[in-house]
């Protein structure tokens, strides 16, 4: 078995030592007693001396390696081995130089493009966070654009509420992400004008058709004149898709979606759902949509998700018996509908006072975002709708 | 008569080589004999057990042995009484259990019985020290290089190359000041004979004609160097001749020589008349460190090992013994066979067998969370303290010239507290020092108001070692704060390090004055703000007082506390007027607390020193609604994060203002500690207002445009508020 030579210990507390130079070739003969090596530890060098006769078989660090100490340097044939066999417990060679270890090639950059996020203060971003606001589009104020504090302040005026996507990813946790009762909490802030657009609705054939409806359904739903209500807004919208725009401080954007935040099925809390799609939905399945979004919020299970976005909020006090109501507008949004209570009243046609079931509707406009006109024009088509029921079922 | 053109000069002071004679061998006391065999004895198993768990792997760090030289070590200290103090260099295990055995039995170890449970308890304590553990004399901290037990007399060993010898001279002012007679030798070797801390130090020591004795261990080697090949009078007692100081040349393997000159040194010292040196010429058996000798690194010959060996100062002492029947050959081996199992007992209850391999037995290592304990002390000296803010003085506050305060406290102080003593360059001489800081002081105080010599290490060192002694409070002054480096190893390695190094406890109550000097023109060696050097350096409290009123208070404070404190002073401020109490100079002012100064919601300005009344006056002149706080306290521990969080939570933006160049600077490490601890606070980077990159010039000009100027604070204020999108019309 061919002998291994470690790195000695040549004085305390040496932990490695270099080779200096090799005083034997690979294949010398060598006696016991011969100096095999020269090796240098921090203060001193010593010459290394062969404890075994035999044949230098393999040198393991060449000149100038630095190795710990009791790692193989060399391997010796003892007189009368075969020179094939590996040196046991030689392991594997120990490179030339310690440094080598650091010559890999370098590490390639995965190539990802990457979309610089939008500089902002730590305390800009923190209170955004707490705000439920989306840093994108808020232009900076500080060094190099940087979104500062002020800008939070003022964007909170208006409350730019964040795309889901962005405030709150799915896999954040719920602690960082805004808490679903911001909506409520941004109107205490706010101190954007307003104009109020009234309207009466006549809803006897509504009810007329409602009723029967439900009694078609046979119990599979039971549809209330809210459902009908929010349909008409959503049909309105599409009709006058001005009045469904996001406000973001400084200009509009148009919304994709026709997302409604429903006012009307807050919970104690406070919370308001968004009734994603709302266009897209029939009155069944709208129907059933309001109703788990409302059960979710009197249970206080609504996420921060359910409640960001929203162009345009339908509120319904009519429950409460409230005549009519004029809502302010969410921060953010172009219109809020307030609905009252719906009644019987003596309504003048032709010459003739008849009676007839009437139901007050208030837009509240922000006339920054939405112009008094739209507001006009989305509120004759929603009275049209509701007064037309078939439509809305079309 | 003419004069001759050559005349000889003597020296002032004599030198001698002593040697014993047969006649002082047969007539010494045989109990000093025995002493001398069994302490030689004992240190030698000892070191011999230290190598050998060096070899083993189990020593961290190195392990200088002084075998061989044991004869200059137990020579010398048994000619010492208890309350005598030595302190040594990174060799010092000879020394260290010498003086420690010769304290805890001081009728000498018997040279035959048992071994005591002191003698027991004193080794296992030292090895435990030199393997690090939590059961040493330090706690596992000091190791082989920092050995400590002050109330043996061992003041504490040192790693840096004559290092300790200053802090020696400290102690040594302290027993002559208190007028017990004790003495303190320092040890060191031939290596540490041509650095200045040794030369300094004997020049002080000398003039001021302290009992202290410079012991050179001349070994000949300084690791490999000769001797020889480093000095043109390698018989390194000459150097007392440049002094005045009375050296003794003796052959420290001749164990009985060394005690001889230590007696006739000693009796000098406690007479009053002041230092000694002795030089014994010894000789390591082995290299520098570890269990191999010199010779297998080829720096000297097996011939000459062999011949030093041939004088072992343990044979020959045992030699001399049975030759006088006082003991025999048998009962000599017999000795050292209880030695070695002493030893051998002592390791084994440190060391255990572990799979194969010998470790140190893991429950004695000391708890990583043991690792900042005692960087510092924990102010329980200042609970007490009566601490009065300017806003609740009862008493009158007048507009009074700054210095004229620095120099009212420290007399106010003094009159009070007979342990207080001033040093530094001209503070007895010039009516109060350079800048009237110490006026009436030495006409009040004439000897505690000590003029050095220009000399920083020294007697900042020596400032060091009262203020470890404790009977003494030391305020020392430089005079320029540049100056640090000079007195750098005194200042940051000895003075800062002290408590924590040998295990925490030990105290180090001094005051080091200083004043920032930037705008009088003395130049690029004269001007630096030390704040940022000294922050770096955790044992050292630091503060800086912006008036007059919170001078009074952080100096009480100061001189109450058990840590180094550095007062920062400037002489801007000193003939500055400011708020200043009438007829209460002993109130004091929390170390650690800052003070509001402005308030406001836009920025917190943190300034200190000089620099707090410009930017009031800048913030002012702006209009700019910012939290201006004087840190007043700038060490690690002195920041006060409760007020700073504070403001910074509420103004989310922060500005450092200080005066001096960037290089030094103080304020980076702040920056860093701010955006770590407040980061989300932040609305903007943490800001800086400094001074420029080179040190300050002479030309008035040049300096100028060297220091942080009113109109680079107003240009720091502006941007601050742009950043935050509120720019300044």
């Amino acid at each position: 078995m061919p002998r291994t030579i470690m790195m000695p210990a040549l004085s305390a507390g040496m932990e490695e030592g270099t080779i200096g130079r090799w005083r034997k070739p690979i294949g010398a003969v060598v006696v016991r007693g011969d100096v095999l090596v020269e090796i240098e530890t921090d203060k001193a060098t010593m010459e290394y001396e062969a404890e075994d006769d035999g044949v230098l078989s393999a040198i393991l660090a060449g000149d100038g390696a630095t190795v710990p100490v009791n790692s193989a340097i060399a391997t010796l044939l003892l007189e009368g081995e075969a020179s094939t066999a590996p040196a046991e417990g030689a392991g594997p060679s120990v490179p030339s130089s310690s440094r080598a270890g650091f010559a890999g090639p370098p590490r390639a950059e995965p190539e990802v493009a990457r979309t610089r996020r939008a500089a902002a203060s730590p305390l800009a971003r923190r209170m955004a966070a707490q705000r439920g606001i989306a840093l994108e589009g808020i232009s900076g104020s500080g060094a190099r654009g940087r979104i500062v504090r002020i800008d939070i302040n003022r964007a909170s005026q208006t409350a730019v509420a964040a795309p889901p996507a962005v405030v709150a990813p799915p896999a954040s946790p719920p602690v960082a992400q805004p808490q679903p009762s911001s909506h409520h909490d941004r109107q205490g802030e706010e101190v954007s004008p307003h104009l109020y657009l009234n309207a009466r609705c006549e809803v006897d054939a509504l009810l007329d058709l409602c009723a029967r409806l439900n009694e078609a359904g046979g119990g599979t739903y039971t549809l209330l004149v809210n459902d009908f209500a929010i349909r008409a807004a959503a049909l309105a919208l599409r009709e006058v898709p001005q009045a469904n725009v996001l406000w973001l401080g400084k200009s509009t954007q148009l919304s994709d979606n026709i997302d409604i935040l429903l006012h009307d099925v807050a919970a104690v809390d406070g919370a308001a759902p968004i009734l994603r799609h709302a266009d897209r939905k029939g009155l069944a399945a709208l129907s059933a949509e309001v109703r788990a979004l409302a059960e979710r919020a009197r249970a206080g299970t609504l996420t921060p998700i359910d409640c960001a976005g929203g162009g345009f909020t339908v509120a319904n006090f009519g429950a409460y018996g409230v005549e009519s109501a004029c809502a302010p507008v969410t921060p953010s949004h172009g219109c809020t509908l307030s609905i009252g209570a719906m009644e019987r009243r003596a309504v003048v046609k032709g010459d003739v006072c008849v009676p007839a079931t009437m139901m007050r509707c208030t837009l509240s406009v922000d006339p920054r975002a939405v112009s008094g006109i739209v507001g006009a024009r989305w509120l004759a088509a929603f009275k049209a709708l509701i007064e037309q029921p078939l439509r809305l079922v079309a | 008569m003419e004069k001759a053109r050559i005349q000889q000069l003597t020296p002032a002071s004599p030198w001698v080589q002593l040697s014993s004679t047969q006649d002082d061998w047969a007539a010494v006391d045989p109990k000093l004999l025995a002493s001398m065999l069994s302490s030689m004895m004992l240190v030698r198993s000892f070191e011999e057990k230290v190598l050998e768990l060096a070899g083993q792997g189990l020593v961290h760090g190195p392990a200088h042995s002084a075998i061989g030289q044991e004869g200059g070590a137990t020579g010398s200290i048994l000619a010492m009484r208890g309350s005598d103090q030595i302190n040594g260099s990174h060799r010092a295990h000879h020394q260290f259990l010498a003086k420690a055995l010769h304290y805890a039995v001081p009728s000498g170890v018997a040279v035959d019985g048992p071994f005591d449970d002191a003698v027991r308890a004193i080794t296992q304590r030292a090895l435990a020290e030199i393997l690090g553990l939590a059961q040493g004399f330090c706690r596992g901290r000091g190791g082989s290089m920092h050995l400590r037990w002050a109330e043996a007399g061992n003041l504490g060993t040192n790693a840096i190359v004559g290092g300790g010898v200053p802090m020696a001279a400290g102690a040594a002012w302290a027993h002559k000041r208190a007028g017990t007679g004790d003495v303190v030798f320092t040890y060191f070797g031939d290596g540490a004979i041509n650095i200045g801390s040794v030369l300094e130090t004997m020049n002080l020591a000398a003039a001021w004609k302290l009992p202290l004795c410079f012991f050179i261990e001349n070994n000949r080697y300084a690791v490999s160097t000769h001797v020889e090949e480093v000095t043109a009078e390698p018989r390194l007692s000459a150097r007392g001749l440049a002094f005045g100081i009375p050296a003794w040349k003796v052959d420290g393997m001749d164990p009985l020589a060394v005690h001889l000159a230590a007696r006739e040194a000693i009796a000098r010292m406690r007479a009053g008349e002041g230092p000694a040196i002795i030089e014994a010429d010894v000789y390591r058996y082995f290299h520098q460190n570890g269990p191999l000798p010199g010779s297998a690194f080829g720096y000297r010959s097996k011939d000459e090992e062999q011949a030093w060996r041939a004088r072992d100062p343990i044979e020959r002492v045992a030699s001399e013994m049975v030759a006088r029947q006082l003991i025999g050959e048998d009962a000599v081996a017999a000795l050292r066979a209880r030695t070695k199992a002493l030893m051998d007992g002592i390791a084994s209850e440190l060391v255990e067998e572990h799979e194969g391999k010998r470790r140190i037995v893991p429950a004695l290592w000391p708890s990583p969370d043991f690792r900042d304990f005692g960087v510092r002390g924990d102010l329980s000296e200042l609970t007490s303290a009566r601490m009065v803010e300017m806003e609740d003085f009862a008493g009158e506050v007048v507009e009074r010239r700054f210095v004229d305060v620095v120099a009212d406290v420290m007399e106010r102080r003094m009159t009070v507290d007979p342990r207080i003593v001033v040093m530094g360059e001209d503070v007895h001489r010039l009516k109060g020092g350079t800048n009237g800081a110490t006026r009436g002081l030495a006409a009040a105080f004439p000897d505690r108001v000590l003029g050095t010599p220009i000399a920083e290490n020294a007697f900042v060192g020596l400032a060091g070692g009262i203020a470890m002694d404790g009977r003494f409070i030391p305020v020392v002054e430089f005079m320029y704060p540049d100056f640090m480096w000079v007195a750098a190893d005194q200042v940051f390695n000895q003075i800062a390090k002290a408590r924590h190094m040998f295990g925490g406890d030990s105290e180090m109550p001094l005051v080091l004055r200083t004043k920032v000097a930037m705008g009088t023109g003395y130049g690029s060696q004269h001007s630096m703000d030390p704040t940022g050097i000294f922050a770096t350096s955790v044992g050292w409290r630091i503060v800086a007082p912006s008036t007059p009123y919170d001078y009074v208070g952080l100096m009480n404070s100061a001189l109450a506390c058990k840590d180094p404190v550095l007062v920062l002073e400037h002489v801007d401020l000193y003939n500055s007027k400011g708020p200043a109490p009438v007829g209460d100079l002993d109130y004091h002012i929390p170390l650690g607390k800052a003070k509001r100064v402005r308030r406001g919601e836009r920025m917190t300005v943190l300034t200190y020193l000089a620099m707090v009344r410009p930017v009031v006056e800048a913030v002012d002149r702006l209009g700019i609604s910012a939290d201006v706080i004087d840190l007043r306290s700038l060490d690690r521990a002195g920041i006060d994060w409760p007020l700073i969080e504070e403001s910074l939570d509420r103004t989310g933006n922060v500005l450092i203002v200080e005066q001096g160049s960037i290089g030094t600077s103080y304020g980076g490490w702040l920056a860093d500690a701010i955006q770590a601890r407040c980061f989300d606070m932040l609305d903007q980077p943490v800001r800086r207002v400094h001074g420029g990159e080179a040190s300050p010039s002479i030309s008035k000009v040049l300096e100028a445009a060297a220091c942080c100027s009113p109109a680079d604070i107003e240009a720091g204020l502006r941007s601050v508020m742009a950043d935050q999108g509120l720019a300044l019309v």
